[in-house]
């Protein structure tokens, strides 16, 4: 059973929200790493990407996407899609480079934190 | 995260909203499209894919209004969506919107208008630069207040003062403006030069005037208020250096003063140079003619100016003089407003007490009306709608209505000052320089913001608090129904408590008025008509030319028809002008370093009954009394009682002059200038005796009176039979009655200010108390219903609901009460003829709220009556 990403809106929850907000915010970054996508196909790959850990739901994929955008990290433009429907494609700005290095790296850091954490007795 | 890159999404959000939704509900769409294709290719058939396609996408407008919900300006939009909503709510009810907008408007119009008259008149001061450096100087007699200069001791005082940057005085005098159209009478000044300057200001056009102009031969120059310049010269700039006629003297236009200034005060038309070598004041060097202004120089504080002004007081005094006195420094400002100060506090606190108890009736009106929302607020909730949402919603009314309701009240303080400047800037100059100005408009925010959050907030909570489910199954009154029956129960205790506490302050405030009117002037002003004229120089330049007018006109004004009894006196009661001069008593003479003074009334024949002044002994002057015969006066009983409390003053001798008069008869105490104030040691003389220097000094100014069996012809018959006489002579018609009521001007004015902020505040405790009773009602409708099954007759269901009414009003009108108890001392400074604790009004007050409570609460206690129990048991 793959996990749910829910976008988290309500704000009485704000640290879960956040982790969770980072998470997806990173997923998302490292989908568009590669190539533009569609918002199907960022779905997609981070399915793919994460073995199928991951099923992003539109209802947190699509603000995650709008919010992304907003902060310039990622930029929009309609496109033709595989079979010649038009899509909505995002692919990463060079402030959305940036911050999908600095979220990578922060990443690593709590999961060796927390991976030690865990080891230790 | 940064900001600057998120702008363009910011503004692209909030103004290109279509072009946003659309290209969502595009990029949705193309989404599901997108994913129906693969569904197909995994082998499903269109209709069965798609909806597939759907369900996984789990409900398009929910993802939408997700990603609405972080859209940036998402906060903007929200308050905007409140604010139209709100717009639209109010409009559904416009009865309530526009009662809460109204008693707002009355609640914050009636505290803008009194804040703006006490911002301008007490906070802001006398109009000058660096007002609180200007400061006057008085003299205290054992025997009087508030004494004015004599020419040589402001000399002394000008050469020996070291605080004063610049010193200087004036006096009032009147002026006939000759040689212009029809002459005219003009009140002006007689300043010594520097009185501009100590000012701190400008003339508007040409020149205020130069140092030399204060020496005779060089003071033939005027300078003309705004006002005189509009009326006389049409504003024409080519007025400088024109001449023009006073007092038949000529004189040369130097300056015009800008239309702001009217320094001492509004009457003020034109100023003249007060040369203190002229023969006026060389003749009378120790008359006290000067009222004295000086500016401070920079950081000298108002205890040193009086320290340093009773030393240099025993220096600036000649060894010989041995009067016992003493000099005094008042503030400008204390001068002009001082008495001023509590009436116009008290307003401001009634004022202040309307505004709340405007607050609390809106508060109430809000409960009510949220109270009737909670359906609808608890449909909100159930869709989604968090608390902070609703709490806002109400919020964002709340604050629409203290909007509507600020912008109102504003609208109501300008017209009010308007019509109170209309009304009453004539008695009450400093109303003229009231404006709203910025402070005003400050305050007006802050008011109606303040009310605005105060009834909004309560209401607010308690409506979100609302449990939904009750809500929603229409049990709400157990729910929320105690907690907002206390706060209303509250608020209207509060109101009825604070109209309470006004409607004393009004009662007692009417009360004094009423004494003050009743007051005995000693006189009987009814049926009196007074004509004032004042004889030139030019034209009347000795004693001769005067005293032979003075008979001429009187034996004119004497056969008019219906004159009863006719007088001329120089010093009229109400008249605003007074002598006040020292005498001796032959063989008493007055302790050393006093004198004796008393009011000097010059006066012909018959002038006691013409204005109806009794003669308690004695006789009145007869037309024998004249230059040739032994001098004779008449001595009021406030005078007698104090130098012959036991014996009759008829026969002694007094001289105020050269001569010594003997007193021939006693005459009543009469008011001459305040009804509330006591009566001064007067004596009268017969202006035939007057000396010839007396005359052409102090007796240029004749007021006839006479009593008329018809006063309306009279008035028209004396002036013309005084212009016949003289055409050149500017004559000045009054009843004596319109004199006393100019007296009486100022506190009338407050009175009906306090009546009608009391009214307002009277209202607004009945609507509270018609609206709580009117929801007690409704409420327990259904009790009403069993009770009336039950066999209650009409008879006991009113006095079921009355008696209510009178336990929420009582426990606020006994408060009231408390509270007006140890408040109206405050009035007590104000108050005249009654105590503070007068208890007529403490007894009238309650029972007449009692009254109004009772009648308030009357009309819901009848419709409670007309309840049919089949249908009241059918109710909610």
């Amino acid at each position: 059973m793959p996990l749910q990403i829910i976008y988290m809106s309500n704000r009485d929850d704000e640290f879960t929200a956040d982790l969770l907000q980072g998470t997806l915010d990173l997923l998302v970054l490292k989908a568009l790493a590669a190539q533009p996508l569609h918002g199907l196909g960022v779905s997609s790959r981070i399915n793919q990407i994460t073995k199928g850990t991951f099923d992003v739901k539109p209802g947190s994929l699509f603000p995650a996407l709008h919010r992304m955008e907003e902060a310039s990290w990622l930029k929009a433009e309609w496109g033709e899609s595989e079979n010649n429907r038009r899509a909505k494609f995002y692919s990463l700005t060079k402030a959305g480079r940036r911050q999908l290095e600095t979220e990578t790296e922060d990443w690593q850091r709590i999961s060796l934190a927390i991976g030690s954490a865990l080891r230790a007795s | 995260m940064p900001f600057l890159p998120r702008i363009p999404s910011f503004l692209r959000n909030l103004t290109r909203r279509r072009k946003v939704e659309q290209d969502l509900a595009d990029e949705v769409s193309s989404y599901v499209d997108l994913s129906t294709q693969r569904k197909m290719k995994e082998g499903l058939a269109e209709p069965e894919a798609r909806r597939a396609a759907l369900v996984a996408f789990g409900g398009i407008e929910q993802v939408k209004e997700q990603v609405r919900e972080v859209r940036l300006g998402r906060f903007l939009e929200t308050r905007w969506q409140d604010l139209r909503f709100a717009f639209r709510t109010l409009r559904k009810s416009p009865v309530f919107s526009l009662t809460v907008a109204l008693v707002l408007a009355l609640g914050i119009g009636s505290t803008a208008l009194m804040f703006t008259i006490v911002n301008s008149v007490l906070l802001e001061g006398p109009p000058y630069p660096e007002a609180d450096r200007l400061f006057m100087l008085w003299q205290r007699f054992p025997q009087e207040d508030h004494v004015t200069f004599s020419a040589h001791e402001f000399s002394a005082w000008k050469k020996q003062t070291e605080l004063f940057e610049t010193f200087s005085g004036y006096m009032g005098n009147g002026f006939t403006l000759t040689g212009i159209g029809e002459p005219a009478f003009c009140f002006g000044q007689q300043v010594t030069p520097s009185l501009f300057q100590t000012l701190g200001t400008n003339a508007a056009l040409g020149r205020v005037f130069l140092d030399s102009e204060g020496e005779v031969g060089k003071d033939r120059v005027v300078i003309l208020s705004h006002a005189l310049w509009r009326d006389k010269f049409g504003l024409r700039s080519d007025v400088l250096g024109k001449p023009v006629v006073l007092n038949g003297e000529p004189y040369i236009i130097v300056g015009v003063m800008p239309e702001t200034f009217d320094f001492p005060q509004t009457d003020a038309k034109l100023w003249v140079p007060a040369a203190l070598d002229g023969p006026l004041f060389q003749q009378h060097p120790n008359a006290h003619f000067l009222r004295v202004i000086g500016r401070l120089k920079p950081g000298v504080t108002p205890q040193r100016l009086q320290t340093e002004v009773d030393l240099l007081g025993k220096r600036v005094d000649p060894p010989d003089d041995n009067t016992i006195r003493r000099y005094y420094a008042v503030s400008l400002k204390e001068f002009t407003t001082g008495q001023l100060r509590n009436p116009l506090l008290v307003l401001l606190c009634a004022v202040a007490f309307l505004l709340m108890i405007a607050c609390a009736n809106v508060a109430n009106l809000m409960l009510a009306r949220a109270n009737a929302r909670q359906s609808e607020m608890a449909i909100r909730a159930a869709m989604g709608a968090s608390r902070q949402r609703l709490i806002a919603q109400l919020l964002m009314e709340a604050a629409v209505l203290a909007c509507i309701g600020g912008t109102l009240g504003l609208a109501i303080a300008v017209w009010g000052l308007d019509l109170l400047k209309l009304f009453g800037a004539e008695n009450i100059p400093e109303l003229a320089h009231a404006h709203i100005n910025r402070t005003a408009l400050c305050f007006v925010f802050l008011t109606s913001a303040a009310s605005g959050v105060l009834f909004g907030l309560g209401p607010a909570f308690t409506a979100s608090r609302t449990s939904f489910q009750a809500a929603l199954k229409g049990t709400t009154r157990s729910t929320i129904g105690t907690a907002a029956d206390r706060t209303r129960h509250v608020l209207v205790f509060a109101e009825v408590a604070l109209a309470s506490v006004l409607l004393i302050g009004c009662a007692l405030m009417m009360r004094s008025f009423i004494a003050l009117t009743c007051v005995d002037p000693g006189f009987r002003p009814e049926n009196v008509v007074t004509a004032d004229a004042g004889l030139m120089k030019d034209r009347y330049p000795d004693a001769g030319a005067i005293m032979r007018f003075y008979q001429n006109a009187l034996d004119k004004i004497r056969t008019l028809p219906g004159a009863q009894a006719v007088g001329v006196v120089t010093h009229l009661p109400f008249g605003g002008n007074n002598w006040g001069n020292t005498f001796e008593i032959e063989g008493r003479p007055a302790p050393t370093g006093t004198d004796y003074s008393a009011q000097m009334r010059p006066a012909s024949p018959g002038y006691f009954s013409a204005l109806g002044i009794p003669l308690k002994q004695g006789h009145d002057f007869s037309e024998s009394d004249n230059e040739t015969a032994p001098g004779v006066a008449i001595v009021n009983e406030a005078l007698a009682k104090q130098f012959w409390p036991n014996e009759s003053p008829l026969g002694k001798k007094i001289r105020f002059h050269k001569d010594w008069l003997s007193i021939v008869a006693v005459s009543g105490n009469i008011k001459h200038s305040r009804l509330d104030a006591t009566s001064d040691a007067e004596i009268y003389v017969p202006y035939a005796q007057l000396p010839a220097d007396v005359v052409t000094f102090l007796g240029r100014d004749l007021t006839f009176v006479v009593r008329s069996a018809n006063p309306a012809s009279t008035a028209s018959d004396l002036r013309g039979t005084i212009r016949a006489l003289d055409p050149q002579i500017v004559v000045k018609i009054a009843t004596m009655q319109s004199l006393i009521n100019e007296t009486i001007a100022q506190p009338r004015f407050r009175t009906w200010l306090i009546g009608v902020f009391s009214i307002f505040a009277l209202t607004l405790a009945c609507l509270g108390i018609y609206g709580v009773i009117a929801y007690l009602v409704t409420q327990r409708y259904k009790e009403i219903g069993i009770r009336i099954a039950l066999g209650a007759t009409r008879r006991n269901i009113l006095q079921l609901i009355l008696a209510r009414t009178l336990k929420l009003t009582a426990a606020g009108i006994v408060a009231g009460l408390i509270a007006a108890f140890f408040l109206s001392k405050f009035l007590n400074t104000i108050l005249f003829g009654i105590t503070v604790h007068d208890p007529i009004t403490f007894i009238a007050v309650p029972a007449c709220l009692i009254a109004i409570a009772l009648l308030a609460g009357y009309l819901p206690a009848r419709r409670a009556t007309r309840v049919d129990p089949v249908t009241s048991l059918r109710y909610e």
